[in-house]
């Protein structure tokens, strides 16, 4: 805690500096600065009851599952990126090399660039590609192959080729010690790319149904992982072979008065701001789970905040062009003469993932709070 | 006819390169013709077509000087051993087969392009029984070559690397920019052959000898094509005055021209006459003339055009249109 304290005082510097900027209330000082990203807890989700027995899994264990079925289900389903056979840095991919062989699930050199430009090119062959980038803050050197390759591969050739069946995951967002380099949610980047579909999700069971499609989608998919919660989300998952929609959001809690949109780990700090605004300010919220970034369900959202009014985004990625903006770009379009308040983005700062200051950087629930506060207030 | 290749190919970790000594008939020595012929002119076209107003949207990379490569690499492969390749592409297309009116309609955006008017001139590709995949994007250069040699090389696989060097890029001369020219060696570990991309039986018989190694599951191979681009880098770049001298374009084309080259060997050997040479260059100035008509006359793409394709199914979001009012549904 040595650190935290650290920390600490020099964010009451900081703060009184910039208080305006910063906007940090005196009195929740203390659960910001905790020395990780909790804040919040992982609330357990009871699987559809439709979908049949299910088990406890953690989030990784809902991935590796949903790679499992995809490798027995079809057999033209190859696995390959840094480290995968012995079973990935985050244990996505334990067992696999040996159930299905080395043939199908096969490590390949620290390259970024090329795992993607391999997996373009083994779907554009026929085959059921997923590859793994170890981080998706590693993703950068594979931007090219991305962006100018697998999303436009389609578009370009009039549907002569195309690479839908490449599948790329990532473990993403912050992790509470990542810093700089093991942090960061780059979706918004590639959510200006038509042509691939951009999936994140909020915990187990929709990491397995999600993944599963994405797989199956016939366009190339990215497929982020909320890393903080590989081991701390845990709760029962079907375990027959199951999809989720993509391009759908799902309502999680229904409300009257303010919309809240958030995504992989930051849908749970405002499943606990809903609780707080309730409880501190009698205010009603809608919370949305987008799910899918990219491209994102429109009509959910908009409809939403046509009975509420007012809309709140969140995401753990800087403020700046972050994909709040574009969501609060479109809902003022959808919903101009509906909104009582000017849409609000709580988001991370504009600045590098900080390392100690994680807390500080992150849109806790305090900061959604008083977002919520100042549109109520407006 | 046997007839003797003049240049002897370099190697790299090889023991013994293609033959010298090589086999042409006449028939194929007039497709070879008729083929380069074809390329030569249509890059003439495409500089004139590119004058005409809204004809061509974009740029065109012209194989013009380069013909013996595109040709000769073709002619060594079977039809399903798949061509990537980079936007200097036209001559690929044609001889694997495209029609040259499926290849100008491109060029010039209309639906009856290879792509539908998607990819233009940089991107085209043929249907997928061709194995043709077409131009792809070189935008930037990328190490990526190097990982690409290396995981050819631990996997054994299948691969035959071409470098077209035509000794500049865009402006720059490979002298300039690389500290290493001897590309058939930049693989290190893989092994690497040069060979003369002027001389169409030579690219021929390299590509042949390459095909084979790699048939023989010996791993990738590196094939470097030592060529010329008589005119500017494309269309938008006609000059070539800033970067290098008259006399030394010149010069090549006096010494190494590959029309020339084959021209020469047809008649000394006796394979074919002026007159069919002569008869062919007609022929195909006429067909391209025919295609050229053609593909002016064909519809450009409806706009639905625009917003198809870019995912499988209708499963998104509809396209923002240019007003708040308007969006575009994939269709079913």
């Amino acid at each position: 805690m040595a650190t935290g304290v650290c920390a600490f005082r020099r964010l009451a510097f900081l703060s009184t500096k910039h208080r305006g900027f910063l906007n940090v209330s005196t009195k929740h000082r203390s659960c910001i600065f905790t020395r990780h990203s909790s804040g919040w807890n992982y609330l357990p989700q009871s699987p559809p009851e439709e979908l049949g027995e299910a088990t406890k899994m953690n989030l990784f264990q809902a991935v590796t599952n949903a790679l499992d079925i995809s490798l027995a289900a079809d057999p033209t389903t190859i696995i390959f990126g840094e480290d995968v056979a012995f079973g990935g840095v985050f244990r996505c991919t334990v067992g696999l090399a040996e159930k299905y062989g080395k043939e199908r699930v096969f490590n390949t050199p620290l390259c970024e660039q090329g795992i993607v430009g391999f997996g373009i090119g083994a779907a554009s062959a026929g085959a059921t590609a997923v590859a793994e980038i170890q981080f998706a803050d590693y993703i950068f050197p594979a931007f090219d192959q991305i962006i100018n390759e697998a999303a436009k591969f389609r578009y370009r050739s009039g549907n002569i080729f195309d690479c839908g069946k490449l599948t790329i995951r990532a473990p993403w967002g912050a992790v509470g010690h990542g810093a700089l380099y093991h942090s960061q949610s780059p979706e918004a980047f590639f959510a200006h790319i038509p042509g691939i579909k951009v999936v994140i999700p909020r915990g187990p069971i929709q990491a397995k149904g999600l993944l599963l499609s994405c797989i199956r989608d016939q366009n190339p998919c990215i497929f982020f992982e909320p890393k903080i919660l590989y081991r701390s989300a845990l709760e029962q998952v079907p375990i027959k072979d199951y999809t989720l929609p993509l391009s759908e959001a799902e309502v999680l809690v229904e409300g009257n008065d303010v919309t809240l949109v958030a995504w992989g780990t930051q849908v749970h700090v405002l499943r606990e701001v809903v609780n707080l605004a309730q409880e501190k300010l009698g205010v009603s919220c809608e919370l949305i789970d987008l799910q899918t970034i990219l491209p994102w369900d429109i009509d959910t959202v908009a409809k939403s905040v046509t009975k509420t009014g007012r809309l709140l985004v969140a995401h753990e990625a800087p403020l700046t062009s972050g994909f709040a903006a574009e969501i609060a770009s479109t809902i003022q379009t959808e919903c101009f003469l509906n909104l009582e308040a000017p849409i609000q983005r709580v988001c991370g700062w504009d600045t590098p993932f900080p390392h100690i200051f994680e807390p500080f950087y992150l849109p806790d629930k305090w900061r959604c709070l008083d977002a919520i506060k100042k549109m109520i207030n407006y | 006819m046997i007839l003797h290749i003049m240049q002897e190919c370099h190697l790299h970790k090889l023991q013994k390169g293609p033959a010298t000594d090589v086999l042409l008939n006449r028939d194929e020595g007039l497709k070879f013709y008729k083929q380069m012929k074809t390329i030569r002119m249509l890059g003439t076209i495409l500089f004139e077509l590119k004058k005409e107003k809204d004809l061509i949207s974009g740029t065109v990379h012209t194989q013009t000087g380069q013909e013996a490569c595109c040709i000769g690499i073709i002619s060594a492969l079977k039809l399903d051993d798949p061509i990537v390749t980079t936007y200097r592409a036209h001559g690929y297309g044609y001889a694997r087969g495209m029609t040259l009116r499926s290849i100008l309609a491109e060029i010039s955006g209309r639906t009856t392009g290879c792509v539908k008017g998607k990819g233009g001139s940089m991107h085209i590709a043929a249907p997928r029984d061709y194995n043709f995949f077409g131009g792809f994007t070189i935008l930037g250069s990328q190490g990526q070559i190097f990982e690409a040699f290396n995981i050819a090389s631990l996997w054994n696989l299948p691969v035959m690397y071409i470098c077209e060097n035509n000794n500049y890029a865009i402006s720059t001369p490979v002298k300039r920019a690389s500290a290493s020219t001897t590309f058939y060696t930049r693989g290190d570990f893989v092994p690497g052959i040069r060979a003369d991309g002027m001389d169409v039986l030579a690219v021929r018989e390299a590509t042949k000898y390459c095909a084979d190694y790699i048939r023989d599951n010996q791993g990738p191979i590196i094939l470097v094509l030592m060529t010329y681009r008589y005119v500017g880098h494309s269309v938008n770049f006609p000059s070539t005055a800033l970067y290098r001298t008259k006399e030394e374009e010149d010069r090549v084309k006096a010494t190494s021209d590959a029309i020339h080259n084959l021209r020469d060997k047809l008649l000394t050997s006796k394979l074919a006459t002026l007159q069919e040479l002569s008869k062919i260059d007609a022929d195909v100035k006429e067909e391209l003339f025919e295609a050229t008509e053609l593909a002016k006359k064909d519809p450009l793409p409806d706009i639905s055009e625009t917003y198809t394709d870019v995912y499988c199914d209708s499963s998104g979001s509809p396209i923002k249109g240019c007003d708040p009012w308007t969006a575009y549904i994939y269709p079913d």
